[in-house]
């Protein structure tokens, strides 16, 4: 094996055979982890987008921050339910696309396709840069390479997923559950210190006061509803994530539906808990947090001023609320934090090559990405989505909050086509639908879809908005594209399609004569075991082609060629310009154009070399020649290859038990 | 191949040398210098009168031994091809692709294709 196949090995595992996808369904317990590490992860962001959008307008802001993570909250739960329905009425996998694509038609289906993608490639982006930021409250010393450190860790994580991370369920429980617990068991203990054992619990940033931007100094009327707006759109990144588990249900046990629905429910419950927690630690120990871009700073008690921001929220509150106590739990919630984002973007990881694989069975993107790689995952959507995401955190240097402007619309995208998509289909079911309890519980089933499209179709408007000129515009400029290209490849499946499909007895004409022709370049084995092939082969007539370019040579080879008496006609073609390829190109136009139902057969002697290096020394001609016939109609090129002895390094050669069956050792033609 | 009409102005004819391919520049000269020889262009030959031709072989043929011993030689003279078949001969010393030749002797047509038969032939370079 060569050592970058065993790097492969190493890095990617072996090769797993078609039958073992599959194997494994995931019970509640660990789809719960796998399929929710996304929704919940946005727990450890959500609440500082949020503080840090009303930070520009100052200390008043923060007042707001409940409020917004309640309407957050409920915008969650009318999701939840919607989402619910979904998972009853389409469980195959195909998720939003299929439901928008079987109820609206296929535009509203590539809609939600692109806005899906997009915002797979954010998801990656924002967990990571979140990740990365949250890692900076333990190794401070990562501050100012975030960009190059988000991007090694995508990197790693695709390396992970080319392995095919299926099989790792139970890796992802762990951090998934210690998440909850953390932040569960974090603001609880807070609570506690503060109401049990009545402790005054201070942020790090309790003292520091943040003069917003002079754009909010009047915090009413416009600017404060505009502001609250933006916020809001930020805080929604929690809901991110929720539609993950409606295009996982086959990976569900049996009842599939029912599980995936209650997953779907505990998803909800716990990621509203931690939310409305956070935020209400976050406001009892008064943190306060600015956004260096937008414009707002602290000043801090001495009176000095500071431009950088604090730590996260869930850094500052762990900080607060273990540090001097039990200082394991604070190491504890900041890596667990971490993790659980890198898991996060791992969802993407899931999400992304599917749906891309789906598209690409419908012919929207490129066939490749269909293609499950060596351990049975959809390695080349993988490594696509890893590029991409490399490319976001790059540029924006892994700036959670610069990155969270182009999050969210496509998700609300998504959300909103399919809803609307779920109420066209519990329309259309009810038109046929006799059973009056079957007609009851679809009646309620719209009413809840219909909210649901009342809902996010509001909160799309609201985010597209409030953050169309922070960023929102690059990623509906993305999905436009993303959508356009989709369409441009559709269209040029179909063509080809229809160019190539079978129609009747017209495409089954027999050529009139097979006509072979042996290229000659030098007089050795290669050339005649390609002329004994071609001899070997069905064909009217056979002749051996040679370009004359040195009348020495030509005159050694004809010798030769005699000699060997290979009863084939030699023609020699005159080449005013010492080249090969164009007078034996030309040669062959005019076979062709003799009789267009002819059809040439051209045989080219070619070494099969062991090393790249030998590829460059050998064959060129043999390849120019074959690129250009493959332009001509009515003309086949086969390759007659001979293998080199320093092939038998790259490929083994099996004995052969019965050498004397080998085809073309002899020709006795010459004897007779 | 028909030779294209002859461009009028010198202007036109300066255009069309910096146009042309390589292979129709060399088609013109070998076609003029034919000319200037006074041989007659193949393509305004006719069928079964007595030529005098002159050009460039492009392409020779060897055939096997097993098969009639025959020299079948293509001639370019810049307007056209035409087959020149030595029978019973197998090879001829200086007929070689590349070389120029001056033939003289009985067009026919063969299938579609002007042969002439054992042509008197002179080499020229």
């Amino acid at each position: 094996m060569h050592a970058a196949s065993a790097l492969k090995r190493l890095l990617v595992g072996r090769k797993l055979a078609s039958t073992q996808l599959g194997e494994t369904l995931l019970p509640k317990r660990i789809a719960l982890p796998v399929f929710a590490s996304d929704a919940l992860s946005s727990v450890a962001y959500a609440p500082d987008e949020i503080l840090l959008t009303l930070s520009l307008a100052g200390m008043a802001g923060f007042a707001f921050s409940w409020k917004i993570a309640l309407v957050v909250a409920v915008v969650m739960f009318v999701v939840i339910l919607s989402y619910r329905q979904n998972v009853h009425a389409y469980p195959s996998g195909g998720g939003d696309y299929e439901v928008a694509t079987v109820n609206i038609g296929p535009n509203a289906g590539l809609t939600v396709a692109s806005a899906l993608l997009v915002d797979y490639v954010l998801t990656v982006a924002v967990s990571v840069s979140s990740g990365v930021q949250n890692a900076e409250a333990m190794l401070p010393f990562i501050r100012g390479h975030e960009g190059w450190i988000a991007a090694a860790v995508i990197a790693v994580l695709m390396a992970l997923n080319l392995r095919g991370v299926r099989e790792s369920g139970t890796i992802f429980a762990i951090p998934t559950y210690c998440f909850m617990v953390g932040v569960i068991g974090m603001t609880l203990w807070g609570l506690a210190r503060i109401f049990v054992l009545g402790q005054d619990l201070r942020s790090p940033t309790a003292d520091w006061e943040v003069i917003g931007t002079s754009a909010y100094d009047n915090f009413t009327g416009f600017a404060m509803v505009a502001l609250l707006a933006r916020s809001f759109s930020s805080g929604c990144a929690a809901l991110t994530g929720v539609e993950a588990i409606s295009n996982g249900v086959p990976a569900f046990k049996p009842p599939k539906s029912r599980n995936a629905a209650t997953t779907l429910a505990l998803l909800g419950s716990i990621a509203v808990v931690m939310l409305l927690g956070i935020i209400t630690l976050a406001n009892l120990t008064k943190v306060h947090l600015v956004d260096d871009r937008g414009g707002s700073i602290y000043r801090l008690p001495d009176g000095s001023i500071r431009h950088e921001p604090g730590s996260t929220v869930m850094g500052q509150l762990a900080r607060v609320v273990f540090y001097d106590d039990f200082r394991p739990a604070f190491y504890f919630m900041v890596a667990v934090t971490m993790l659980i984002l890198f898991l996060a973007a791992n969802t993407a990881f899931n999400g992304f090559p599917v749906l891309g694989s789906i598209l690409a069975r419908d012919g929207y993107l490129p066939r490749q990405l269909h293609t499950r790689g060596d351990r049975l995952a959809y390695s080349n959507g993988i490594v696509a989505l890893a590029l991409a995401a490399i490319g976001l955190v790059l540029i924006f240097n892994a700036s959670v909050t610069a990155l969270i402007q182009l999050y969210v619309v496509g998700v609300f995208v998504s959300f909103t086509v399919s809803q609307w998509g779920m109420l066209r289909h519990w329309t259309r079911r009810l038109a046929t639908e006799a059973d009056p309890g079957v007609r009851r519980q679809m009646q309620r089933s719209r009413v809840i879809n219909g909210v649901g499209l009342a809902m996010t179709g509001t909160v799309l408007v609201i985010v597209l908005i409030s953050k169309f000129t922070h960023g929102a515009y690059l990623a509906i400029i993305a999905m436009v594209v993303v959508f356009m290209a989709m369409k441009l490849i559709s269209r040029h499946y179909s063509a080809v399609a229809r160019e190539l499909a079978y129609r009747d007895e017209s495409d089954r004409v027999l050529p009139s004569r097979v006509r072979n022709v042996v290229f000659v370049n030098q007089f050795n084995k290669p050339t005649v075991r390609a002329v004994m092939f071609a001899k070997a082969a069905v064909g009217s007539s056979l002749e051996a082609v040679m370009v004359s370019i040195d009348p020495d040579e030509t005159r050694t080879l004809l010798e030769q060629w005699q000699a060997a008496d290979l009863d084939v006609p030699l023609k020699v073609i005159a080449s005013p310009y010492r080249e090969v390829t164009t007078p034996f190109i030309d040669h062959i136009r005019a076979m062709r154009t003799e009789n267009p139902r002819d059809v040439v057969s051209v045989y080219i002697p070619e070494y099969v070399v062991g090393h790249w290096w030998e590829h460059m020394l050998h064959n060129q001609t043999a390849l120019l020649i074959r690129t250009r016939l493959h332009f001509m109609q009515g003309v086949m090129v086969t390759s007659v290859p001979y293998q080199l002895r320093s092939s038998a390094d790259a490929v083994p050669v099996p004995h052969d038990p019965q050498p004397w069956r080998r085809v073309g050792v002899t020709d006795r033609s010459s004897a007779g | 191949m028909p030779q294209s009409a002859k461009p009028s102005s010198p202007l036109a004819r300066a255009w069309k040398r910096l146009t042309a391919s390589q292979t129709e520049l060399a088609h013109d000269d070998l076609a003029a210098e034919a000319q200037r020889a006074g041989a007659s262009p193949v393509a305004e030959c006719t069928v079964r009168s007595r030529v005098v031709l002159q050009g460039q072989i492009s392409m020779v043929a060897v055939s096997p031994r097993s098969a009639r011993r025959w020299l079948e030689v293509s001639l370019d003279d810049g307007t056209g091809v035409v087959t020149l078949i030595w029978m019973g001969r197998r090879e001829i010393p200086g007929i070689e692709p590349g070389r120029r030749l001056r033939v003289e002797g009985r067009l026919a047509d063969d299938n579609g294709r002007r042969v002439i038969y054992n042509p008197q032939y002179e080499l020229l370079d």
